[in-house]
């Protein structure tokens, strides 16, 4: 078969049944009523045009002429969506390539927040990656064709070399900086503005009370500073909000979205606590009172703001693998992860598929020691992959649901996170199949 | 007169036949973009800014 249908239990007997046919191995899929599932599924079991026309004349009396013609429309529709073809049974593949390298600049930061997921695991506390080692691998990623780095660290302006890699990096790549924003005065945001580059400043809390608490005290106006230098230095556009979901700011996740909107920040996003570094150290603190219904709830409360809303600041939420069409940047292999098409590396040149696969596990290679080439060809970075698109096939409870092309069995990093094993789904997984019930329903008319 | 009288029976059967066949509904193939689902279902429910929550 190269589809499989969903329809809701709720239609009306006095309407026409409509279903989903999703394709069986891709994201794709599309709305069909009765007599348009009826053709693609003959069609789909080898039956040829005429033949499949023959049985709509001996069944509804239509002529043959108009018969053909609806089986030529449907054959026609479903072959533009990749249903059909013979090799629909054949699952989504990564192929590894280098599109963009998370850097962990340094170890160095000038807070001490407990949610860090970093600080605390590193052997030496106060460690810059060395920018020559920098320059290489962004020389590298340039003639491999990639187009991204991000900076983080610890806090990356504390790199003692920190200048000179932005400018290098600038006139290479486009730049996504992580920061705290603590540090950025005038002159910074002045130095910042004639670059490509992206600026992600984080912001635990809606009030000062709440934001120096977790973040230290002073830093809610300093980082809040920031953003007006940088917003008057023309990067209005390029600056968002990111926000780790703890204890302490519960509650107040829809202050900070209303804190964006309010200074024009046209991005925030949320990102859960791991328990990880500091975090995993002082967890009681920070992570002990977070429920899955906590998330949930905030989740419900992102789309119920955005859909009611219209244009304002865009929210991400935080949930992965919640998406009914795929991403154009993804759309060549129909992955949404981008695990396969990135690198994370250390201050100890260590390199990583994912900032959530941080584990010696799933550990690809040293950049000190191996080549960029030599760390994506990897037979870890291919069983990295392959387990990337044959999740959903082997957990068992996702190689039976219908959304499982769609989430591809949620976040890998997640999974690891909450259970353990990238082999399970992630804590999200019951919301996700709740919420694409609700919106295929909505689809179907229901 | 009998060939009358049974053609006039299969015509009779033909049309009843005919009479209880289902009604025909054109097939409907619907696909959509992502403009198309935003429409649809709202921008929260069609995709965050990014499915990544990691992303960077």
């Amino acid at each position: 078969m190269s589809f499989f249908s969903y329809s809701s239990s709720r239609t009306k007997k006095s309407e026409q049944k409509a279903y989903i046919l999703f394709h069986a191995c891709k994201s794709r899929w599309i709305k069909a009523n009765d007599t348009g599932l009826n053709i693609a599924q003959y069609l789909d079991d080898g039956v040829f045009i005429d033949d499949v026309a023959g049985h709509l004349v001996a069944g509804y009396g239509i002529s043959e002429d108009a018969a053909r013609q609806d089986v030529l429309s449907v054959s026609d529709q479903l072959s533009r969506q990749h249903f059909l073809e013979s090799n629909a049974q054949v699952r989504s593949a990564r192929t590894p390539v280098l599109n963009s390298i998370f850097f962990h600049l340094t170890t160095r930061c000038n807070l001490s927040c407990l949610h860090c997921y970093i600080t605390g695991s590193q052997v030496n506390p106060n460690r810059d990656i060395p920018s020559k080692l920098v320059f290489r691998i962004i020389d590298s990623l340039a003639d491999h064709g990639g187009k991204s780095i991000t900076l983080s660290g610890g806090e990356p302006l504390l790199h003692h070399e920190i200048r000179k890699i932005l400018k290098y990096a600038g006139s290479k790549v486009e730049i996504l900086l992580l920061t705290n924003g603590t540090l950025i005065d005038r002159a910074w945001a002045d130095f910042l503005a004639g670059m490509n580059i992206f600026i992600q400043i984080s912001i635990d809390g809606s009030t000062k009370e709440i934001h120096d608490s977790i973040r230290g005290r002073g830093t809610f106006e300093k980082s809040l500073k920031a953003l007006e230098y940088l917003q008057e230095a023309g990067l209005r556009e390029k600056i968002n909000f990111s926000t780790t979901v703890m204890n302490q700011n519960l509650h107040d996740l829809p202050g900070i979205i209303s804190l964006a909107e309010r200074l024009d920040v046209p991005l925030t996003r949320f990102v859960p606590l791991r328990r990880k570094g500091m975090a995993k150290r002082h967890w009681e603190a920070v992570g002990s009172g977070l429920t899955i219904k906590d998330s949930e709830r905030f989740y419900e409360h992102t789309s119920h703001l955005q859909k009611n809303r219209g244009s304002g600041v865009d929210v991400s939420c935080g949930l992965s693998g919640f998406l009914l069409k795929m991403p154009e940047e993804f759309e060549d292999d129909d992955i949404w992860c981008p695990i396969g098409k990135q690198l994370v590396i250390t201050v100890n040149g260590d390199a990583y598929p994912c900032v959530l696969l941080m584990e010696d596990e799933f550990r690809l290679g040293n950049a000190f020691d191996d080549s960029l080439d030599k760390i994506i060809q990897s037979d870890a970075m291919a069983e990295v992959c392959r387990a990337l698109a044959e999740r959903r096939h082997k957990i068992k409870k996702c190689s039976v649901c219908n959304w499982r092309n769609l989430c591809q069995a949620g976040c890998m990093g997640q999974a690891l996170d909450n259970k353990g094993t990238i082999w399970d789904t992630d804590d999200f997984c019951d919301y996700r199949s709740r919420a694409y019930k609700e919106a295929f329903d909505k689809i179907l008319g229901n | 007169m009998i060939d009358e009288i049974q053609q006039k029976k299969v015509k009779a059967t033909k049309e009843k036949g005919r009479n209880t066949m289902p009604e025909y509904i054109p097939p409907k193939i619907i696909t959509y973009t992502s403009d198309e689902i935003l429409e649809e279902i709202g921008p929260a429910m069609a995709c965050s800014p990014s499915p990544c929550a990691v992303g960077g």
